[in-house]
């Protein structure tokens, strides 16, 4: 533990989120309490990135956690971190729910709609989230221009690849290759300033 | 059994994986190559923190409502186990019958002769008893054979209601998806539907599901997906339907 460097997907002794997730699945409703107010804000804050409704962010929030509870003894900690695998839930259940309802053509418009961007200022951040956000933006900010609007694009607007290739004009295979090369770049500077 | 070329193109989309920008066929297809590349894999957590960390980072106050609602449903919600299947009553297991699943498979939807099923198996001879069955049931006098095929796979359903014997058996069967399972549904005359058991492909997409019951009155077959471990009731539109003469 002493000067150990841990990559990003190792699963760290203090993976707190991990082994509380364990203790859930092994039916501790205290430990699923600890889990929930340690990730109740990231869960709801996503899934309000992603659908920009607090109503519908509340009920996909609402159903993440519920899940969580319900298949805690399924997460297996070889495979990933606990908050990648509570992340993972959340974001993907919001743009489940973003794709549903967002069907055929509206949705197409929307891919096209340039001027459709998030309103950060809709929503009052604590300072902590600011800082977690001032974070984020440092990463993103290292990237390049269009492995930054590929992936949040994706992860921010829940659009799939080809939608992205689509808005953006760029072949399928140079919108993967974005988001991978992007990916990675992020890995390795938040391995480097962890 | 993937080109070279396939397989290039698969270790590209670890990033649109972990980005959630897959389709839900293309995200099956994925994690189906994740579980036989470590380094996929190992890059797919490695991703999925940083997009967790994307996603941690929008981390708002949750609603107050919500701690109550949860902690209320957490009270009556029973848990799933470990293992991948979840108790579903009239559920066997579906280990015993991969085995034997491509030369049911080829046997049910091909057209191929019987004899080579039990040829293809006298090697595994605790097989034997369930692929006679199977063959029992696909030569009864009653049993009807319905095929049916769609976007999840090809599916064909031997019934035979005199005997009260069914199977399902099933060729390029798409995974379900992460924590999700196939669930196997008899439409009863009364316009129920009665669960027959949860099943999920093998590594080749292949599923032998043999059902048992009360098949009198049985006016068709239902699947739908479902959480993992299954449902009390169909909770989702199902994936195929298929009507008995």
């Amino acid at each position: 533990m002493q000067g150990v460097q841990p990559s990003v997907a190792e699963d760290k002794p203090q993976d707190q989120v991990a082994g509380l997730i364990a203790a859930t699945g092994k039916g501790d409703e205290s430990a699923f309490r600890e889990l929930y107010e340690l990730t109740a804000d990231w869960v709801y804050g996503v899934s309000l990135r992603v659908l920009r409704d607090p109503a519908q962010s509340e009920e996909v929030a609402q159903e993440v956690l519920l899940e969580i509870w319900r298949s805690a003894a399924r997460y297996d900690r070889t495979k990933g971190s606990g908050k990648a695998w509570i992340m993972t839930l959340a974001h993907r259940r919001a743009v489940d729910r973003v794709r549903s309802a967002q069907s055929g053509r509206d949705r197409e418009q929307k891919v096209f709609d340039q001027s459709y961007e998030p309103e950060t200022d809709t929503v009052v951040a604590t300072v902590e989230t600011r800082l977690d956000q001032e974070r984020v933006r440092r990463y993103l900010a290292d990237l390049t221009e269009s492995q930054r609007e590929a992936i949040t694009l994706a992860y921010f607007k829940g659009y799939s690849q080809r939608e992205v290739a689509q808005a953006l004009d760029v072949p399928l295979g140079t919108v993967k290759t974005r988001m991978r090369d992007g990916l990675i770049r992020m890995r390795d500077a938040m391995g480097a300033s962890a | 059994m993937s080109s070279p070329r396939e397989i290039d193109d698969l270790h590209l989309l670890s990033g649109a994986y972990a980005l959630d920008a897959l389709d839900d066929l293309e995200r099956t297809r994925f994690e189906r190559h994740l579980r036989d590349c470590e380094s996929c894999s190992a890059e797919v957590a490695e991703l999925s923190d940083v997009a967790a960390e994307l996603g941690s980072a929008q981390r708002l106050r949750a609603p107050d409502s919500m701690r109550a609602a949860v902690f209320a449903e957490v009270a009556r919600t029973p848990q799933q186990v470990p293992t991948s299947v979840g108790e579903t009553p009239k559920r066997r297991s579906m280990t015993r019958y991969v085995g034997f699943a491509a030369a049911a498979v080829a046997l049910v939807v091909v057209g191929m002769g019987i004899g080579q099923v039990v040829a293809v198996d006298q090697d595994q001879p605790d097989l034997i008893a369930e692929a006679s069955e199977l063959v029992a049931l696909a030569t009864a006098a009653d049993t009807q054979v319905v095929r049916s095929s769609n976007e999840s796979g090809q599916f064909a359903y031997l019934v035979s209601t005199d005997s009260n014997r069914a199977v399902m058996v099933g060729e390029g069967v798409q995974t379900p998806g992460a924590d999700r399972t196939y669930q196997m549904w008899l439409l009863d005359a009364q316009g129920d539907a009665i669960s027959m058991g949860v099943f999920e492909p093998n590594s080749t997409g292949e599923v032998v599901l043999p059902m048992e019951g009360d098949l009198t009155g049985a006016q068709g077959f239902a699947v739908t997906v479902e959480p993992g471990g299954g449902s009390q009731v169909a909770t989702t539109d199902p994936i195929d339907v298929v009507q008995l003469a």
